[in-house]
This record gives structure tokens, sequence and C-alpha cells, in this order.
């Protein structure tokens, strides 16, 4: 295909957003969702012509459009111009494809009466978001992936908020940006950190950058070098900020406040894994520092494990969700960080297909019961709602990692490399320390938590008997509430929300076909992926010792054994003897565990005492009251009033008006100076 | 038409005159009309100056000179104006903003019209001369004129503790530019000393070498006062007093152009005339500038009215331009001057919107809004867009300015460009905060629920701003291209003052007495 | 040098001053019921026909000089020596003209209403004028004394013309008291001065000091002689220490005639300081530079720092000529030992002379306009609202003001910065600062006129002000002159600048 023709895939969502905008009130739910699902799929078209491009071409092979010269002063010179590599294709055509059908579902979803006129907003945003997180991918410099970067956080500012009637939805938009912004700042000292280290050779374009670097690695102070790290670890900041990760991951639940489509859409299938996306399109950096990776691949793994133990406690389903994406976007990032990043970011597609689903079907169970989402309130829901329910289960199946299904080859993936990772790759504590197997037990651990909570999930909200449905105990989690559809039994729903539920099923059933592994025997389809990518990580050699390959079956057989057991575990408490629930809780579980997990082991609380308090506190009481109205001011004010003083005090007691005392002054004035010439002479 | 600057400058004080003296209705139009005609006639110098075209000086590229022309010869003081790419883009910036500011006050002021709009037009003159000036005596004349119809501005037509404020604004600057004379006498008396004759000429100036300790002595007066108009921290104190109890033009100039002054004036005079001082304070200066950007933000954040929160980011932004500026490099000086017409725009925009509800509501206390995007959606957009412009998202001007600014600064002063990031990412907050606190949330405030949403008017003069706010952010390049040559030629006085004194002494331009 | 009645035209402006002064006089006692106006025009044309002889004069110098076989800027003495004839003194009498005619015109309806009628009050003018010119011009220290003893006691009678005003009276008193004690000490110094030099003339004096090993730190008696003469003129000028008389006086005298003090006597004054420090005393300069320095900045401060919290119009405007008086001092200070011509701006105490006789002139015709039954009302308060009653009076006054602080483009600011380029061209940067200091602080008082004309609502028991011709047309014009003369100064400083210059050849060395 004609390189010019990328520049239309960001082209058409921009496009679908102003059209929207400028006929606002006047487009109604359908006309406004028409267009942006249009806008959409158009440009899914043309990415999978791009990926049909690049996968027919020879290996290495690129498409770039360069649009106009943006910035350029000094030696900084950035233009409006797209790149696609093998990696661009693939993320594109996930974006894209995945949006496309979370548009078509939103049309179905938005179409509650209070939003109706308001929906136009929500469509405009969201092909706004597809438009940014296209930059993000397909910019080929630094400077345009930055603009999609912080375009991605405005969007998903909006689109949490876009209930903003309710303080809390519109204050956790704002702090999903600040949590973002947070990393933003690391992520552009980095920047700037990478640029001047170039010093005459300084370039923002990606591919120039490569280029450079390999050349001459010295520039960034060579492999391992002190400089590559701080740079790697500085923009790997700004990826905890975007891609939830300890510390910063304390905005994505909160950003559950949003309409579900967005949760699905943003929160999980794309802009949250856009840090990994820069990590694989920098790995030719990343792969210089052991340090910077051992690091990545320790805050996956404790994510991972970390969001886990939280999720298995919720009890809203979207909080489940959220958290769950949470750990799995830990497992990227360990994934990532090992080296394995054609793992990572077959990870980051198969986790697009089952969590967007997920939250889908989450959304369509909501809908059906009118904004209910404590999972106490639900059950039995496979009774009334076939298509979806079905649905949910290949996605459970997917993300639990049941054999053959997608999640099962990613994650699976995963682990064994970070199991089998050369420890000198992942040196954060030394090349002798066997950081990949503690890493993997790690992992291995979240495998078996994940499938417990999400096995909890579906249980208590699928199976059994339905809890919900009597009036005063619905739900007003959500936006206002407007009473209707109180009572009677959940419906399924609309066509229009259930065949993209179809579709991301089947996908989350055979995704893995993108990437088979090794074992099976599948001729040239065996890590098509992988062979797809690798032009793009050429430049990141990372070695993995193939001598315990023959462990490889057996490890991932004993975590299947983990997980299949922890399902079970499950399905006894939540499905066979509930009653016995509460009981088991008692004896096994100590209750400081439980209420941490409850309570997100207080993280929020913690920031929120320890830094953001303070911070305001200061400000107002030292900085405001003291430093501003009383140091400097105070000076000022206290300069101006002396000098008062000082002019009344005079023209009191000096100008006293009695002409003896002038007189004496002058006497003594002409004795001084008189004194002072005779003295002089 | 080869004086073209000149009209551009008096155009205004010569409209001013029947302002002043007819009567309100008519004050209103015929001050709209000229500042217009002002705009109009200004236009076209975007169009003449040549970027790149320099003049026989090394460090020289003025364009559209007029003069000299002797106005006092015994001092060797002439009226000679001109323009570079910097002062190009911040006369552009006045022309267009001054007409936006009287359109506004039309609705906003309501006693002694005339005398308002007359003193805006002052005002005009007085800003555009300061930037057109080439004569150091001139630029100080315009620099003072500034200062007596702003003082007037505040004091008449401002809020309840406007005395305090307006006096509060005059003495700082007052304090500030007496010391920045005296500095100016000693230099003006070196070029005497070392090149014989008389001359007030920037250019000419420029050529003088100084020692370092004497340098030092006339920067520190020079950058005090500078420092003062920009506002640095900390002498910042006078501005939110200024800003608060301004009425809403005023503000929008205030911020929009006269702050500008502080950081031009480092620019063309206290960094170029004493380039080893610069060096020498350069540490100094940015880390005031530093801490400036993340006090400004920090106090910002904290405000319960809007203006003052305003004003304190102004406060921070304008340490983000000191930290371009005091970079020394291509990349931060062009991107904070960037910055100067970034914040012109969106700072003035904000205070316009501010000015909007407050002529609705009759308070800008934040507390008394919530939920405004139900009662008012235009106003609610608009604001929400300006906000973005201001904690510089990307695609929008913000961002060019401070992403360069910070770019070019990390490589002259890490430590300074890293605190002052934190500051300018940390905007995010009290911005995103006031807008959520003013437009989210249920509509509570009963007086806010039938507020009428922005009118045509309101929409007219807001329209232009967006348009840049965007169009800046977009294509950047018209602007920089512009600005690059320039910011080069100072650079290379700032960072090369040696070997350029030769090739000054080498081509004579003495525009002055002999 | 034989007496020659030709050179009595050097003299004719005094001599007109003084015949218009009888004349005056006569009318005012001769005629019944004399008309006020009748008088007012007399006066003045007198002024005017001084100041038309002393424009001839000026004009006829170079020729006189050619006649004398004199090289230009040559030395020109008049009446054996003891009348200099040159630019400087004839562009003081050009000040001290505007200044009486100034104080005349704001007088004129103030003096009805405050009912001060006697008729000695437009002669009085003339005659402490005419004093004035010859103060400016005299080469010889005994003219000085006389001349300033002319001047000053006409000042004293003025000053307590307002006899219903106990005020008055006081101010008088206090006026004359200090003012004798000062004269006193003044002639002590003339004295001393002839004992070590033997001469009076103060070119005598400058060759004295020609001679090698002749200077002031060789002389006891010369330099507490100097001292002396110090004082008197400090006094005159109203130099700290020597100000304390100023406040009180200003304050008690009637308007106008503060009017004419704080101009006319400062014109006059510094061009007798001038003359004998430039012309007699320069050559050994290093001796009285350090104790003129401390003057000049002592007396910036006070002035600045007392007019603060003053809340009477006038008495604020007395402090404000202490400070006045230091700015000039500042360049006195400047002077070069080398001779004048070393440092081109010390034209600039001429020309401040001639601006801060307009600005005064202009701010005092709008103290005028406040009286009430008969009795001045000068609190600052009075001022409010006259923005919006009189807006072109408040203008105007604004104006005024904002030269007297020295803030473009006005008269005041380019004196102002003649006067710094002085100071630091001279080598005294710091005293340039301390001017600054000052400067600064004093933009203050001078805004609170503004604050309260602009920014306060009227006062409940207001003051409705006398608008009337004479006075309207001396703010006018005064407005007028700072304005042109801010944005033009271009003639009138290169006139200062000749004019000083006309001192420098006595300068000797």
């Amino acid at each position: 295909m004609n390189p010019a023709l990328l520049s239309l895939v960001p082209a058409f969502p921009l496009l679908g957003a102003i059209t929207i905008a400028l006929l606002n009130r006047k487009a109604s739910r359908l006309v406004a969702g028409g267009i942006a699902t249009a806008m959409v799929s158009l440009s899914a078209v043309f990415s999978f012509w791009t990926l049909a491009t690049l996968a027919s071409a020879e290996e290495g092979a690129t498409l770039s459009a360069r649009l106009y010269e943006w910035i350029s002063i000094g030696n900084v010179h950035v233009d409006i111009a797209f790149l696609a590599d093998p990696l661009t294709a693939t993320m594109m055509c996930v974006v894209t494809g995945v949006g496309a059908l979370i548009h078509v579902y939103s049309i179905g979803y938005m179409d509650d009466p209070a939003d109706a006129q308001s929906t136009w907003r929500f469509f405009a945003y969201l092909n706004l978001f597809i438009f940014a997180m296209l930059l993000l991918i397909m910019g080929d410099n630094f400077l345009l992936m930055f603009v999609g970067w912080e375009g991605v956080g405005m969007c998903s500012y909006l689109l949490i908020g876009f209930w903003y009637k309710n303080t809390d939805f519109a204050k956790a938009g704002k702090k999903a940006f600040i949590a973002n912004r947070v990393g933003d700042f690391s992520f552009l000292i980095g920047l700037f950190m990478l640029f001047w280290a170039l010093g005459d050779q300084a370039t923002l374009r990606f591919a120039d950058l490569q280029q450079v670097i390999v050349a001459d690695p010295g520039l960034v102070g060579g492999h391992g070098g002190a400089l590559v790290t701080a740079v790697c670890l500085l923009l790997f900041g700004g990826a905890t900020g975007k891609s939830a990760q300890i510390p910063l991951f304390v905005w994505l639940p909160d950003a559950m406040a949003g309409p579900t489509p967005v949760s699905a859409l943003i929160h999980a299938a794309t802009m949250v894994t856009s840090g990994i996306y820069m990590i694989c399109r920098l790995s030719f950096l990343f792969a210089l520092s052991p340090v910077a990776m051992g690091v990545i691949a320790t805050i996956g793994a404790l994510t991972a494990f970390f969001a886990a133990t939280i999720a298995v406690t919720q009890t809203d389903i979207k909080k489940v969700l959220a958290y769950s994406t949470v750990s799995q976007l830990g497992y990227m990032f360990l994934g990532v960080g090992v080296g394995a990043f054609s793992a990572g970011f077959f990870h980051v597609i198969t986790h697009a297909f089952f969590k967007a689903l997920l939250f889908l079907g989450a959304g369509a169970v909501i809908h059906a019961l009118h904004h209910e989402q404590d999972m106490r309130k639900m059950g039995g829901l496979l009774k009334y709602m076939k298509i979806t329910g079905g649905m949910y289960m290949l996605a459970w199946l997917a993300i639990i990692g049941f054999p053959g299904f997608s999640g099962f080859f990613s994650k699976d993936e995963i682990l064994w490399l970070t199991f089998s990772a050369n420890p000198a790759q992942i040196a954060l504590f030394g090349p002798d320390f066997p950081l990949p197997k503690i890493l993997w037990m790690i992992g291995a651990i979240t495998a078996v938590l994940t499938a417990f909570y999400m096995s909890r999930l579906v249980f208590m909200s699928f199976f059994g008997e339905y809890r919900g449905g009597d009036a005063d105990a619905h739900g007003h989690a959500a936006h206002d509430d407007h009473g209707h559809g109180h009572g009677h039994k959940p419906h399924e729903v609309s066509p229009l929300m259930w065949l993209p539920l179809v579709v991301l099923g089947l996908l989350s059933l055979g995704g893995g076909l993108l990437n088979l592994p090794h074992w099976v025997p599948a001729g040239n389809m065996t890590g098509w992926l992988h062979h797809f990518l690798e032009p793009v990580f050429a430049n990141a050699p990372m070695h993995f010792d193939g001598a315990e390959e023959s462990l490889e079956i057996p490890i991932m057989l004993c975590t299947l054994g983990m997980v299949f057991a922890s399902v079970a575990i499950s399905w006894y408490l939540y499905l066979r003897r509930p009653q016995d629930l509460a009981s088991a809780k008692e004896e096994l579980v100590p209750d400081f565990v439980y209420l941490g997990s409850l309570n997100k082991w207080y993280i929020d609380e913690l920031y929120q005492a320890a830094i953001i308090g303070p911070i305001l506190v200061g400000s107002r009481q030292v900085l405001w009251a003291i430093v501003d109205a009383q140091l400097i001011d105070g000076m000022v004010n206290g300069v101006a009033g002396l000098l008062r003083r000082i002019s009344s005090g005079y023209s009191r007691v000096v100008q006293n008006g009695h002409v003896q005392f002038y007189a004496l002054v002058l006497a003594a004035g002409a004795a001084v100076m008189v004194l002072a010439f005779a003295v002089g002479s | 038409m080869d004086h073209l600057l000149t009209l551009v400058t008096f155009l205004p004080l010569l409209g001013a005159v029947p302002v002043f003296l007819t009567h309100d209705a008519t004050a209103r139009w015929l001050a709209l009309g000229v500042s217009l005609l002002t705009f109009a006639v200004s236009v076209p110098l975007w169009f003449l100056y040549q970027p790149g075209v320099a003049g026989p000086l090394p460090w020289e590229t003025f364009q559209l000179v007029e003069g000299p022309y002797p106005w006092i010869a015994d001092l060797g003081i002439s009226y000679t104006v001109g323009i570079d790419g910097i002062a190009l883009v911040l006369v552009l910036l006045t022309t267009m903003l001054t007409p936006i500011v009287i359109y506004s006050s039309m609705s906003s002021v309501h006693h002694k019209v005339a005398q308002y709009m007359g003193f805006m037009l002052m005002l005009e003159t007085g800003m555009l001369g300061a930037f057109v000036a080439m004569d150091t005596f001139l630029f100080y004349v315009f620099w003072e004129l500034m200062l007596i119809p702003m003082y007037f501005i505040i004091g008449v037509w401002g809020g309840p503790n406007r005395i305090y404020a307006a006096v509060k604004f005059f003495l700082y600057t007052v304090f500030g530019s007496l010391l920045m004379l005296v500095a100016f006498l000693a230099v003006y008396l070196a070029y005497h000393q070392q090149f014989g004759g008389w001359s007030a000429n920037i250019l000419d100036l420029y050529r003088v070498a100084l020692p370092l300790r004497t340098e030092a002595l006339l920067f520190a007066a020079f950058a005090l006062a500078f420092a003062i108009k920009v506002p640095m921290f900390p002498f910042h104190t006078w501005l939110p007093d200024a800003h608060v109890q301004a009425p809403t033009g005023g503000s929008v100039i205030l911020a929009g152009v006269l702050l500008k002054f502080g950081t031009f004036g480092f620019l063309r005079y206290a960094m170029p005339l004493f380039p080893q001082a610069t060096h020498h304070y350069g540490p100094v200066i940015a880390g005031l500038a530093a801490i400036g950007i993340v006090y400004g933000a920090l106090v910002a954040m904290v405000q319960d009215d809007m203006k003052k929160l305003v004003a304190y980011s102004s406060v921070s932004h304008m340490g983000v331009v000191m930290l371009g500026l005091f970079a020394f490099n291509t990349i931060g000086v062009s991107g904070a001057v960037y910055q100067m017409l970034s914040h012109g725009l969106s700072t003035g925009a904000l205070f316009l919107l501010v000015g909007v509800i407050y002529e609705r509501r009759h308070t800008r206390q934040i507390a008394e809004y919530g939920g405004l995007a139900t009662s008012v959606p235009k106003f609610a957009f608009v604001l929400v867009v300006v906000t973005f412009s201001s904690i510089g998202l990307p695609g929008l001007n913000g961002f060019i300015g401070e992403a360069l600014t910070l770019m070019g600064s990390f490589h002259t002063h890490p430590v300074a460009t890293v605190v002052g990031t934190s500051g300018v990412i940390f905007g995010a907050v009290y911005m995103l905060w006031m807008v959520q606190r003013v437009l989210f949330g249920p509509l509570t405030n009963q007086a806010n629920k039938e507020l009428k949403d922005l009118t045509g008017r309101e929409m007219l003069y807001l329209a232009p701003l967006l348009i840049l706010i965007v169009l800046m952010g977009v294509y950047p390049k018209p602007i920089l291209s512009r600005l690059e040559p320039s910011v080069d030629r100072v650079l290379l006085k700032v960072n090369g003052p040696v070997d350029l004194l030769a090739q000054g002494a080498a081509t004579d331009t003495n525009g002055g007495a002999r | 040098m034989s007496f020659d009645l030709g050179q009595l035209r050097w003299l004719s402006p005094e001599i007109a001053l003084f015949a218009f002064g009888m004349l005056v006089l006569l009318h005012d006692v001769v005629v019944k019921r004399p008309s006020r106006a009748v008088s007012l025009s007399v006066t003045l044309l007198g002024l005017g026909v001084a100041g038309v002889l002393d424009l001839l004069n000026l004009q006829y110098l170079s020729a006189a000089r050619e006649l004398a076989q004199l090289p230009p800027h040559g030395v020109l003495l008049a009446f054996s020596n003891m009348l200099a004839v040159d630019e400087f003194s004839m562009f003081i009498m050009v000040v001290i003209v505007i200044a009486a005619s100034g104080a005349l015109l704001i007088g004129h309806d103030f003096l009805r209403r405050v009912d001060v009628l006697i008729p000695e009050y437009n002669p009085l003018v003339l005659f402490s004028s005419m004093g004035m010119m010859l103060l400016a011009s005299s080469n010889d220290l005994m003219l000085l004394f006389i001349s300033l003893e002319v001047m000053s006691i006409a000042l004293y009678v003025l000053t307590g013309t307002n006899r219903g005003e106990p005020k008055a009276a006081e101010a008088a008193f206090k006026y004359f008291i200090i003012g004798a004690f000062a004269s006193a000490i003044l002639l002590m110094g003339v004295a001393l001065v002839y004992g070590s030099v033997g001469s009076t003339d103060l070119r005598a004096v400058a060759q004295w000091f020609a001679i090698d090993g002749n200077s002031l730190s060789s002389n006891t008696m010369l330099s507490v002689g100097l001292a002396m003469l110090l004082v008197g003129f400090g006094f005159k000028v109203a130099a700290a220490p020597f100000h304390m008389w100023s406040p009180d006086v200003y304050q008690g005298a009637s308007a106008p005639v503060t009017a004419f003090m704080a101009t006319g006597v400062k014109a006059a004054g510094f061009a007798a300081l001038g003359r004998v420090l430039f012309v007699a005393f320069l050559q050994s300069k290093v001796d009285w530079t350090t104790s003129l320095w401390i003057i000049a900045a002592l007396t910036i401060m006070v002035g600045n720092i007392g007019a603060l919290v003053q809340l009477d119009f006038k008495r604020m405007l007395a402090y404000s000529s202490i400070a006045h008086a230091g700015y000039l001092l500042m360049a006195v200070v400047a002077a070069p030992a080398g001779g004048l011509v070393n440092n081109p701006r010390m034209g600039g105490i001429l020309f401040y002379l001639l601006a801060y006789t307009f600005m005064n002139i202009g701010a005092f015709s709008v103290v005028t306009l406040f009286t009430r039954d008969g009795v001045e009302e000068t609190q600052l308060s009075r001022l409010s609202g006259l923005a919006d009653r009189h807006p072109l009076v408040a203008a105007g006054l604004s104006i005024c003001l904002l030269s007297l602080a020295g803030i473009p483009p006005t008269m005041g600011f380019v004196g102002k910065f003649y006067l710094f380029a002085a100071t630091v061209e001279g080598g005294f940067p710091g005293l340039a600062v301390v001017g600054a200091i000052g400067g600064a602080i004093g933009v203050f008082y001078y805004l609170r006129p503004i604050v309260i004309m602009y920014m306060q609502p009227a006062e409940k028991d207001a003051v409705v002000p006398q608008i009337n011709n004479a006075a309207m047309g001396a703010l006018a014009v005064a407005v007028a002159g700072v304005l042109l003369l801010g944005l033009m100064p271009g003639p009138v400083v290169d006139w200062a600048r000749e004019s000083l210059l006309s001192l420098a050849t006595w300068g000797g060395a």
C-alpha cells in the first residue's frame, strides 16, 4: 500500500470527533455512534491493510508518511510523521479493531435517556481517544508520541469524568490525569537526558535514535552505563503512570467510574498498555541496561501479585476487573522486563481480547441490572443472559490460562521465559542473584490468585441463584438513579451489544494462534508473531538459556495444576458451599490480611496522609500564609511602615515648631560644618 | 511605508485624545475602532519582517528601523525604533489583545468609560513603544509611560482594595526602574569612555565591555527592575494584589503583555549588555526561576479566589520563561519567547473567562460555583480548552513553549530544570482542581442554575484566542522560524562577548552624537 | 575700569523691576480705590519688560564680548567686577521672571479671597525678584550679600502679609529670626574669605587658588569661611540640616508667596551657591566634596521621608522642595575639579531649576483654589472628587505631580535624568543610588494627591474649588511647559549647558 495512506489511519477518528463536535446536540446517539464507529472501522481497515503489507513485505520493511515539519528550532527537528513497522502495525490493528467493536457496543450501551443530550460528547471523546492513541503508536518521534501519550490521558480524563455531575467521578478523572502527569514528569526528564546525551547527534526520531545508539552505545554510557540506566528508569517511570504499575497504579481502579465501554477500551485494552508499547519501541535502549530491565521485571511481578491480592476480596465487579487489569499489566512488564519483548507484547494482544470482553460482559450485566455493580446482588445470570454469559465463560477460561485459550499461551510464554531468563540480563541485585526464579515464583502464585478471583467473580455473578432484583437493594453505585426496572428479572442485551461480545469471545478463544509455542506442531504458524516482530527487537538481543527447555512442559503443567486447584477451591467456596465461606475466612485468613486486601492495603490513605495532605497544608499554611503574606509582604510593608514611623516621628519630634530649637539645629549644623572644614585643613 | 512602526506605536495615543474627550457611548466604539485599526496596520509587520536578514553588526537583526532621529542630541539620545523577531511577535500579541480587551470591557466597565478606554489606548502605545524602542532612553520613557495608565486602570476601576494594589504596583516598578536608570547611566558613560561620543542606542551600548565586578553590579540593578516586572520569586507579591483588584481588562493586559516586559527586558537589555554577569548569575536566577515555578504552582493550588489562582499560576509560568532565557541555548530561549506568547494568550483568556462569570455572579470565589458545566456548557467547553492550553497539553500552544524551554534549560541547569519541570507538570493539579470545582459536580448553588451562557459577543472576542491556542500548538513553525535568527543573534552576544567586541568596533553604527 | 553708562544695560532688568515696582506702589497708594487688575497687569508688564531686556542682553552678549576684545565665553564684568555678565545669570533671570509671574498669577484671585489686599504686595514681589536677579549675577561677595538681603527682607514681609492668619505671622517671625541668623553666618563667612584672600571678588579667590600651594586645606580661615558661606546658602535653598524653617514657613505663608519662595529663592540661591563654588572654589573641590555629598544625601532623605506622612498640601510641597534641593546638590557635588567643561551634564542644574519652577507653580496654582470664607484649606483631603468636578484641573495637577516624581514624559523626568547623569558622570554613582532610592520614596507621596483626586469618593463638606482664569492660566502654562519641554527638551537643554559653561571659564586652571 502507498505509505502516504498511513496518515489516514489517525485522520479518520479525528475527522469523526470534529464532525460530531460540530453536530453536537443535533447528533442523536445513533448518528453520533454511527459516525464514530464508521470512522474507527475505516482506520481499522487501513490498519489491517498496513499489517498485511508489512507481513507480505520482506523482513525489516517499514512504512512511513510525513505530513509537515512541526517544530524546527536549534537542533530540535520534529515532523508530524508516522512510522509503521510490525510492532506499530500490530498495535494499530488491536487498537482500531477492538476499538471498533467497543464503539459498536457503546451505541447499544449508552441508551440511557438521561444521557441523550450528551452521548454526542461521549462518542466525540471516544474518537478523539482513538486518534490520540494512534498518534502515540504511530508517531515517528518522541514528541509526537508524547502528544499521543498526553492526549490519551486527556481523553481518559474527559471520559472518566463523563458523568461529571457526580463529584466522585469528576475527582476520579482528575486523579487519573494527575497520576499520569507524575509519570509524564519522569518521562520528560528521561527524554531530555537522552536528547542531550547524544550531543550533536541529538535526535528525537525513533529510527535515527536507534541508528545512533546502536552505532555507538558509548553515547549513552555503553551497555550497563549509569546514564542509560537513568534514562531507562525515568522512561519506565512514565510507563508506571500510564500503565498503572507500582507506585502509580492507584488511579486505575477509580477510573472505573467512567462508562464501562471506556473502561474496556481505555483502561483495559489500549491506553494502559502504551507503557509496554513504549518499552518495546525502545527495546534497543532498554536492552542496554540490565539494572533497568531488572527493575521493570521486578516492579511488574510485584504489581501483578499485589493487585491480585486486592482483587480477591473486591465485591464490585468492575473493581475486580480493574485490579485484574493492573495485575495482568504487571505480567506484561514482567515479560518485557526479562527481555521477552514479543512475549510481553503477545500478552498485550490477548489481554486486549479477553479483558475487553470481560469488561464489556460486565457492562452488559450492569446494563441489564440497571447499574448494579455489586456481585453480591447478582448470581445465576447465565440463565437470563445466555450469549453474554457464554462469552464470559470464554474470557474467563482465557484469563485463567485454560489450555488452548489465548491467555494460556501468552501467560505461559511469559512465565517460562521468566524462569529461563539469563540473570545477567536483569542484574538488579547482581548477575548471580537468582532473580528470574523468584520472579517466576511470584508470577506463578499470581496465576493461582488470578484463577481464584476470576472464578470467584464468575461463580458469584453467573452461577447459583439470582440474588438481586428487589427494589430496596437496588444499586446506587452509578450515576444519577432513574427509577425504572426495579424488581423484574435481568434480560439479554441488544444485538448491538452482544455481537461485539461474540467476536471478542472468538478472539479470546483463538488468539493463541497468533503465537503458538514451539512445542505445538503447527508448521510455519508456530511463533508467527514472534517472527513477525523479530526485526523490531533485532537490536535488543536477549538470551534465554535453553538448558532447562526440558523443564518447560513439567513447569507449565504444575502451574496448571495449581490453577485448577484454586478454581476448584473457589468453586467450593462460592458455589458448592457458600455457607462455609464465612467460617473458612475466619479460620484460614487472618483479619488484617482480609481487611488489608479489602481496603486495597490502604495505599490511597497512605498517599493522602504522606504526600497530598502535607503538600496542601504546607502550601496554605506555610508558603502562602507565612512566606508570602508575612515574610515577603511583611518585609515590604514593614519597610514602608518603618519609613512612615520615622517620618511621623521626625515631623513630631524634630519639626516641633519651636524656633529656638530650629536655631539650635542650624547653629549645630553650622558648627559641625565649620569643624569639618577646619579639621579638613 | 517606511514609518510603519511609528504609525503602529502612536496610532493608539492619537486615538486616545478624542476618546478622552468624547462621551462614554461614543468612546467605547471609537476606542474599539482605533485599536482595531492599529491591529490592522500592525499585521503587515508580520510579512515585512524577513527572518534571517541581519544588519552590519553580528548581533543585529533589527528591521524596519526608523531613525536615528536626534532627540536630545546633547545626550546622544535619538528616536530609533525597529523590531527583531522577538519584538515582532510581542508587538502583534499586544495589538491583538488590546481590541479584545476593549471589546470585552464594553460590558464590564460602567463608569468613566471614556477615561478607561483612553487609558487603555495610552497603555497600548506605551507597550508598543517599549517593544520597538532601540534607544535605551526611549525604552525607559515608554517603560514608565506604561505605568501611569495601568495605575489608573487598577486604582479607579479596580476592586475594593484597589488603591493599595495600584500604589503597590506603581512603587514596586518605580523602585526597580530608578536603580535601572542609574545603571543605564553607568553603561552610557562607559560607552563614552570607550568609544567617545554619546549614544543610548542599544546596538552601540552592546559594544561596551566592562570588568566582571562592574557588570555584576549593573546587571543586578537591571535584573532587579526586570525581575520585579516578571515577576520572579520573591518579588512577586505585587502581582496577586494587582490582579485581584484590577478590572478584567486590566488583568488581561497585565498578564498578557505587561509581565512580558520583565522577560523581554532580560533578553534585550540585561543579558546582552552584561554577558559575563549573566553567566555569572545564571545559576542563581535559574534557581529562583525554578523555585518560582513550584512555589507559584503550590500557592495557586490553595487559592479560593479564581483570579488569585490565575495570578499565582502566572508566577509559575513566567518562572518557566526565565528558566528558558537562562538556558543560553537556542532551544531554551526560543521556547521561552514562545512561552511568553502562549502565556499571554491562555492567561489572557483565563482572565476573560473569570471576568465573564464575575459579570454574572459578582463573585470570584470558587466555592460559590460548581456544576456550571450543566448550566453553561459553552463556557465550560472554552474554559476546559484554555485550561488544557495553560497546563501545556501537547497539541496546544502551551506545550511547545514549555517543552522547548525545559528541554533547553535541562542542558544548562539540570537540577533547576528538574525542579521546574515538576512544577510545570503539577501545574495540572491546581488548574484541573479549579475546573473540577467550578464546572463539575452537582449544580448546587441556586444562583448558578439560570446563569446565562456565553453570549455571541463573548464568543466573538474569545474566538481569536482559541484559534491561536490551537494553531500555535499544531503549527508553531512560522513563529519559531521568525524567532530563531534573532534569538541566535542575542545568544551570540550573550555567549561570546569577547570576539564580538572586535567585530563591533570594526563596524560602527553609532546612532548618537559625536 | 572707569564708570561707563553703557554698563547700565547689564542692569536693565533689575532697573526695570525696580522702576515698575515703584510705579505700582505709587498707583496703589495714590489712586483712589486702585484696581487690582491694573496693578497686576502693570506688575506683570514689569516682569515681562525685565525678561525681554534680559533676553536682549543675552543677544547682545557675544557682540559685547567682541567689543571688549574677549574670546567667546570670555569673562565680562561690569561695575568694577561687581557684576558678572554671562549666560548663567541671564538664564536664572528668565527662571525668576517665570517664577514671579506665576506666583502673581496664582495669587491674584486667592489674595482677594483671603482678603490680603495690601498695596505693597506686588511691588514687594518685584523688589524681591530684583534681589534674586542681582544675587544670580553678583561676582562679588559684598554685592552677593546685599542682594541676598534685598531678596530676603522683601520675602520676610511677604510671608507675613496675611495678617489675619496667625500662622502666617508666626511663619514670618521664624523665617526672619532664622534668616537673620543664617545671614549673619554668611556675612561672617564673607569676612573670613576676605580676611584670607584679601578680596571679595570671586575671581580673585579663584586666582588665589591658581597660585601653587594655595588650597583650602592649607588655609583654615578660608575653609571656615567657605563652610559659613555654605551654611548661608544651605539655609536659603533649604538643604538639610539648615532646612528646619521651611516646612513651617511654607505652610504658614499664603500659597502664592510659598510658591514664589519655593521657585524663585531656590533658583537664586542655587545660582549664588553655584557661582561661588564653581567660580571661586572649584579648584580645591576635593576639600568640600565630602561634606557636600553628605549634605546632599541627607537633604534627599530628609525631604522625601519627611514628606511621607504630610496631610497638608503646602507642607508636603515644602518637604518635596527640600528633596529637590537635594537632587540639585547631587549635581553640584558632581562638578569636576578640572573645570566644568569636563562634565557636560552640569547644565542639568539650570534645566532642573526651570523644570522645578514650572511644576511647582502648577501644583501651587491648584493649592490656591481651596479657600473657605477667607481661610486657606490646604489639607490634601480637600482634593477629593476634583477629578469628577474639574477633570482638566485634576489632570493638570496630576501631570505636575508626576513631573515632580520624575515620571516621563515630563520635564521633571528629563531634568532628573540630567542630574543623575551628571552625578554618575562626575563619578558619584553611590550618590545617584541614594537619589534613586529617595526618588522611589518620593513617588509615594506624589501619588497620594492623585489617589485622593481620582480614586477616593468626594468628602462630605467638600470645599468648592474657586476656579479663576489667572490661576488656570498659570496652570495651563505650567503643564504646557512641563510636557513640551519633557518631550522636546533639546533646545533648552543646550541653552542650559551653554549657560552653565559660561561659568566654566572662571574655573581657572
